[in-house]
């Protein structure tokens, strides 16, 4: 089982028209207004899942982003199906058309995760999706201490998240990335509101701190070199299920 | 439906702490390699460490893969190895020795088939470069193409020995040439650079892309200055190690 986020860095004024290139490819009937075959998008036709979930980003690096995240029972499945439909008549219409002169990207970020030991699924999910505010929490750990680091996510900071208004949608090791060992958290909040008084209240929680310090009696040192936090807006056409739709 | 991929180049870049590239030096070379055997990591095609460029103090090696499915397999099984766990905290002596790492899988690219040295593969000595080239999304077929039949046959005649040529196909910025070549010396490489940078012909023809595309087609590089290291010194068009 393995997941790929693909993040792309728009060419500023773009951001509105990649979105809507995406849902035109992923999402919609093809081919288009007069009606596809029983709904059918090109993803589809092609054998690319549809997105588990897809962003722009409202605060973080590397703005205006927009991203998605797909599931893979087989990468050698997904190196057959991208590669196809990128050389294919219709996506080469659907990118001529919509880049009208100028490419919309300036680049792409393709990053492979596998589930974290952090990520519990055990509650399901449900019909239920996933609007408000996302947060992208990627946790850069030491060296060889990444499995503390899913340890604590578990017991103390997702839990947290969770009594103070979050949901934790998915929880993954980086598997193939820039600047590793790295798990990236997905956390879906009502509004910006109940984000920052989460974050506030995070940063003064005792067990949190207590771990901190048991970290440093221990090993000398944090086991978390940095976070890095980007905010998502969720797009309507990719509203993430509980645990992303992944069964436990 | 097209076939899948067969050729795959895993480049791993791990950041040391610093003091430890000797103990580092000492598990790839002499401590790691029956465990990869065992658990079908083919011999890497080269391994470095590094002289100078962004992410010091670097440590460097390259796989091959026929399969990704077969890649997680693989190294799922060597990370679960209890051999491994304990060989590593042994020679670790309390401190792990890699700050941090980034990986990068790659695809070679089209045009290197045509770039490669002819004759029976050899260890190539000198310095070696890994360079890390943005291209265009203006069109980046043609700007790996640019640099394919313009930049690289350039240095080429100055002195470089291509290594390998390759775009980035998951964990790094795309569109991304990586471009590994060896030089005598330091002085043939800056002097190339130097002439590549100045050369009247050149400049006309980066000021025609420019005007034809909107922008540059090569985008801006990270270089970076490795050393081969003894138990695997790259050998032409990075052909396996004997």
């Amino acid at each position: 089982m393995m997941f790929e986020y693909r993040f792309y860095e728009c060419t500023p004024g773009r951001l509105a028209q990649e979105v809507a290139r995406m849902r035109e490819v992923s999402i919609d009937p093809w081919p288009g207004a007069d009606g596809g075959r029983d709904g059918e998008s090109l993803f589809d036709r092609f054998g690319i899942p549809r997105p588990l979930g897809a962003w722009t980003s409202v605060a973080g690096r590397r703005q205006p982003m927009f991203g998605y995240l797909l599931h893979w029972e087989s990468l050698d499945e997904r190196d057959r199906a991208f590669p196809a439909f990128w050389v294919s008549p219709e996506w080469a219409e659907v990118r001529e058309r919509t880049n009208d002169g100028h490419p919309m990207v300036d680049s792409i970020e393709d990053w492979l995760l596998a589930p974290s030991a952090a990520w519990d699924r055990s509650g399901g999910f449900g019909e239920e999706r996933h609007g408000g505010l996302h947060e992208m929490r990627i946790h850069h750990c030491r060296a060889g201490y990444d499995a503390d680091v899913a340890d604590y996510l578990a017991e103390i900071e997702h839990r947290q998240m969770e009594v103070l208004g979050g949901r934790v949608l998915g929880v993954f090791n980086v598997v193939i990335g820039p600047d590793m060992p790295a798990i990236v958290s997905f956390i879906a909040w009502p509004d910006f509101a109940t984000q920052r008084r989460a974050a506030e209240r995070l940063d003064v929680e005792p067990r949190v701190h207590a771990r901190r310090r048991r970290w440093q009696e221990q090993y000398g040192v944090s086991l978390i070199r940095s976070v890095e936090q980007t905010l998502l807006a969720p797009l309507d056409y990719g509203l993430p299920r509980s645990n992303f739709g992944i069964a436990p | 439906m097209m076939d899948a991929p067969r050729d795959y180049y895993e480049l791993r870049l791990y950041r040391c702490v610093p003091g430890r590239l000797p103990d580092l030096h000492h598990r790839m070379g002499y401590e790691l390699p029956h465990l990869f055997e065992r658990h079908g990591v083919s011999r890497p095609l080269a391994y470095w460490d590094g002289h100078a460029g962004a992410l010091g103090p670097l440590y460097c090696y390259m796989l091959k893969w026929h399969s990704l499915d077969e890649r997680f397999r693989t190294f799922g099984g060597f990370y679960g190895d209890p051999e491994w766990l304990a060989q590593r905290d042994a020679s670790n002596c309390g401190e792990p020795m890699i700050d941090r790492f980034d990986l990068m899988l790659l695809r070679p690219s089209p045009h290197w088939e045509a770039l490669k040295t002819p004759g029976e593969p050899q260890p190539v000595g000198g310095i070696h470069e890994l360079r890390l080239q943005q291209l265009s999304t203006r069109d980046a077929a043609e700007a790996g193409r640019v640099l394919a039949e313009v930049d690289l046959p350039y240095l080429r005649d100055r002195g470089a020995t291509l290594l390998g040529l390759f775009m980035v196909w998951y964990g790094w910025k795309t569109p991304q040439a990586v471009i590994l070549q060896a030089w005598p010396d330091l002085e043939t490489r800056e002097a190339a650079l130097w002439e590549m940078e100045t050369d009247p012909a050149l400049q006309a023809v980066r000021k025609a892309e420019r005007d034809r595309h909107g922008g540059p087609l090569l985008g801006i590089a990270d270089t970076h200055l490795m050393r081969p290291a003894p138990y695997g010194v790259a050998r032409h068009n990075l052909a396996p190690q004997p």
